[in-house]
């Protein structure tokens, strides 16, 4: 192919892609969202719109967004997740569904198909370059929308999340697998109105085949975990003999229909494209190339990242039970603070009671020499990854003068985490005295198991580059690509058969 | 094939398979044998479904699955070396309504694998020997029928072509713009371009066409030139300055089938009964102006040739 015909074919993408109307009317739609994160300014306090401030609380706090250090994060996410999911992810995939499943059946018009047909250009090719005109007009449109929206939220709000960026391929990815199948339906039907309805239906029954999977995985899951737990409960040689009987006739009836439905369930999941893995590959592939700050695979505590103005000192795979993770806190090059995190059991020798991170504070207040101390310190409580923490917080007399002091003290199985932190004072802001720490802790995140997940939160942890095929983001990614090759390959198939 | 035969196929057949099983059909050629040389000007003369336009879409790849051997500039149809050198104009074409007329050109040509600077020179000569240098930039959508069959046709020259495939080139164009055709075709034959024309208006492929041949129901029924198509009828047409009144007592005798037109008269005569018919007219003083031998026009000879075949 000389490199006129590959110009033609890009060019006439190009031109075909930016007469469309619904692309004009979805670069509106884009332009007003992303004026739009250029008009709202997510601040630590509060959200300010034009020229009006509001509280987090009172308009997001239905969401979960409240009020303190991490109601900007969490605004913002839940900003971009809005833009992302809904409006882009649902709402403007099925537009743009809308809006291509057109190039192919009128490529293949009478007429229209014996002039391009003609030319020196293989059918295949002809055929590809319809689909990626498809991608590409979704390429440009999730280039503006995620890029349009990142510059917005880093000029307006300060807020800075090179993340968000990786969504954009996303979207190209979800729409790729679905054009596929819109360019397969335009080639056998030549149909505009087929493509589009097919495509989308399938995008619709897809999402609720893949849904369904997770669903029925993680019953298994926390089935075996629960059955598990009960065997390590049951006297060893125990044997439960079952009685056959009518009753377990009919259920053993209803369970063999139920696991032809869940045979179809697996089969279908391996066969189509991971639709709604998509969502997570933006988080996985930002996982992937970013080194975790701290990892404790014995105490299964991730540390993914931490606040600005902390440096680690430590190496960032480390057993916390033997050599603590450190870090150091610099402002303007000047160095204001420690932080030291360690992990002992919560069983101490010589005692059967496993200690509450509350207990254990407790304990170490008790320890503390009371004529260094210049102030009492003062418990309060809050979370790491949903699990309870108990903070204590109280000023010192040391040999470098007075310090703050900020003491975390959490549990996760039969470990005691203690986070233990010490600042100078002008670091510190005294109307919040834990606010660094909550900071601090806000990326931990444990290796959870199935029980005391929701379904979405387990699925995103068990998906990953090197977890077992079934959750493996490569084979997820690459049966979707296999996938989108096998409809590209059946539209290629037919396309050569026809007689224009 | 010989180097001046560019296009050559033996005994081409095709038949249209229907049903799931492909046991239906339609037979479209039917054993189609045909060489066309350099420089030829062929016109290809059918009633509706006689299997002109599968026969040019078997030469450029557009449809497959045929008996009988084809061959375009030595290579198999559809070959991408054969196809970069021929031009084609479909009948009831589409182009990309999204497109301006000259960016089809533009886009077209580059299909064809000419770079763009060459098409660029090309193209304003193009428009305006088709008459729509003042329409090129706005949207085909917009274009009436005859613009976009305008733009088709010199979407199928930009490439610079050595063989044009025409399907019905002036259908929907003005008589103007028919003229334009004839003479961009003549044009094309000059320069040693082989133009090949499907068209049911039978007069303009007996004013453009060197060759002919007429088919129907898939066959052929008659190849020749214009002139071997178009046979002398044994008729000649006189025309003179003035008709004298006593016309027919100065012709008694000569020839038969006499009659009287508003210049002159037509009459059936032999070589010697034309000498006889000229003296005479001298003798009585009659000046002869034109004399002219009445042949079958190629529309006659075709609807002759069709009728035969059907009865």
């Amino acid at each position: 192919m000389t490199s006129s015909i590959r110009k033609a074919l890009l060019l006439d993408a190009f031109y075909q892609v930016l007469d469309n109307k619904i692309f004009r009317l979805l670069v509106i739609v884009i332009s007003l969202t992303v004026l739009g994160s250029f008009a709202i300014s997510f601040q630590e306090d509060m959200i300010i719109i034009g020229w009006e401030e509001v509280d987090y609380e009172r308009y997001l706090g239905f969401f979960g967004v409240q009020p303190g250090p991490n109601a900007q994060a969490a605004a913002v996410r839940l900003y971009q997740q809005s833009i992302v999911s809904i409006l882009a992810g649902l709402l403007g995939m099925i537009f743009c569904i809308s809006a291509t499943s057109f190039f192919v059946p009128r490529m293949l018009e009478r007429g229209s198909a014996d002039i391009s047909f003609s030319k020196p250009v293989s059918r295949v090719r002809l055929l590809l370059a319809r689909y990626f005109a498809g991608i590409l007009f979704v390429t440009l449109l999730a280039l503006f929308l995620v890029g349009g929206t990142y510059l917005g939220l880093t000029l307006r709000s300060g807020y800075h999340d090179p993340g968000f960026l990786w969504s954009g391929l996303t979207l190209v990815y979800l729409f790729a697998i679905l054009h596929s199948v819109s360019t397969m339906i335009g080639v056998i039907t030549r149909s505009t109105v087929a493509a589009i309805l097919v495509t989308i239906l399938f995008f619709w029954f897809n999402g609720c085949i893949q849904q369904g999977w997770i669903t029925y995985e993680y019953i298994q899951q926390k089935e075996v975990a629960s059955a598990l737990r009960g065997v390590e409960d049951l006297p060893p040689g125990l044997v439960i003999d079952v009685e056959d009987g009518p009753e377990n006739e009919k259920q053993a009836e209803a369970s063999e229909f139920f696991r032809k439905l869940f045979f179809a369930l697996k089969v279908l999941h391996y066969i189509g494209p991971k639709t709604t893995d998509a969502g997570f590959i933006s988080t996985k592939f930002l996982a992937a190339i970013r080194t975790d700050e701290l990892l404790d695979e014995q105490g299964k505590l991730t540390v993914e990242a931490v606040p600005a103005g902390f440096e680690r000192t430590s190496d960032n795979q480390v057993n916390l039970a033997e050599t603590p993770g450190t870090w150091t806190y610099s402002l303007d090059g000047r160095e204001l603070g420690r932080v030291e995190l360690s992990r002992r059991s919560r069983t101490p020798p010589g005692q059967e009671r496993r200690l509450s991170g509350r207990r254990a504070a407790r304990a170490y207040v008790e320890e503390l020499a009371p004529d260094a101390l210049l102030s009492v310190p003062v418990e309060d409580s809050g979370g790491v990854d949903r699990t309870l923490a108990t903070f204590l917080h109280w000023k010192e007399r040391g040999p470098e003068g007075t310090r703050a002091r900020q003491r975390v003290f959490f549990t996760f199985g039969d470990w005691l985490f203690e986070l233990d932190a010490t600042f100078d004072p002008e670091a510190v802001d005294d109307t919040e005295p834990t606010a660094e720490t909550r900071a601090f802790i806000k990326e931990f995140k444990f290796a959870r198991d199935v029980e005391s997940l929701g379904q979405n939160e387990w699925y995103e942890r068990k998906l990953g580059w090197t977890s077992e095929l079934k959750f493996n983001m490569f084979f997820s990614i690459g049966s979707s690509f296999a996938f989108a090759v096998v409809m590209l390959l059946i539209a290629w198939w037919r396309l050569s058969r026809i007689d224009f | 094939m010989s180097d001046d035969v560019i296009l050559s196929v033996r005994d081409l057949s095709k038949i249209y398979r229907k049903g799931i099983l492909g046991r239906k059909g339609f037979r479209a050629l039917d054993g189609v044998t045909i060489d066309v040389g350099r420089g030829t000007v062929f016109g290809l003369l059918g009633p509706n479904g006689a299997g002109k336009t599968t026969f040019i879409k078997i030469l450029l790849g557009l449809v497959r699955g045929y008996g009988g051997q084809a061959q375009l500039f030595g290579r198999r149809p559809g070959d991408p070396r054969s196809r970069a050198r021929a031009g084609f104009l479909p009948e009831a074409h589409r182009l990309p309504g999204y497109l301006t007329g000259r960016q089809c050109m533009e886009l077209f040509g580059m299909m064809a694998g000419a770079p763009l600077r060459e098409i660029r020179q090309r193209i304003p000569a193009l428009l305006e020997r088709v008459g729509m240098e003042k329409s090129a930039d706005r949207k085909v959508r917009e274009y009436s029928k005859g613009m976009q069959q305008r733009i088709g046709l010199a979407q199928s020259l930009v490439h610079n072509p050595d063989i044009v495939f025409l399907d019905e080139p002036t259908d929907g164009v003005d008589p103007v713009g028919r003229a334009a055709v004839r003479e961009i075709v003549q044009d094309l034959k000059e320069r040693g371009t082989t133009v090949f024309i499907n068209s049911h208006l039978l007069m303009e492929v007996e004013l453009i066409c060197d060759r002919v041949v007429i088919m129907t129901r898939g066959k052929i029924l008659r190849e020749g030139s214009t002139e071997e198509l178009t046979p002398r009828t044994g008729g000649v047409r006189f025309e003179l300055r003035q008709v004298p009144e006593n016309l027919s007592q100065i012709l008694n005798g000569v020839g038969v089938d006499f009659a009287p037109e508003p210049r002159g008269f037509s009459l059936k005569v032999d070589d010697d009964e034309l000498d006889q018919a000229i003296d005479r007219l001298r003798a009585a003083q009659v000046s002869i102006r034109a004399i002219e031998a009445k042949r079958l026009s190629l529309e006659e000879s075709f609807i002759h040739l069709v009728q035969e075949e059907q009865a």
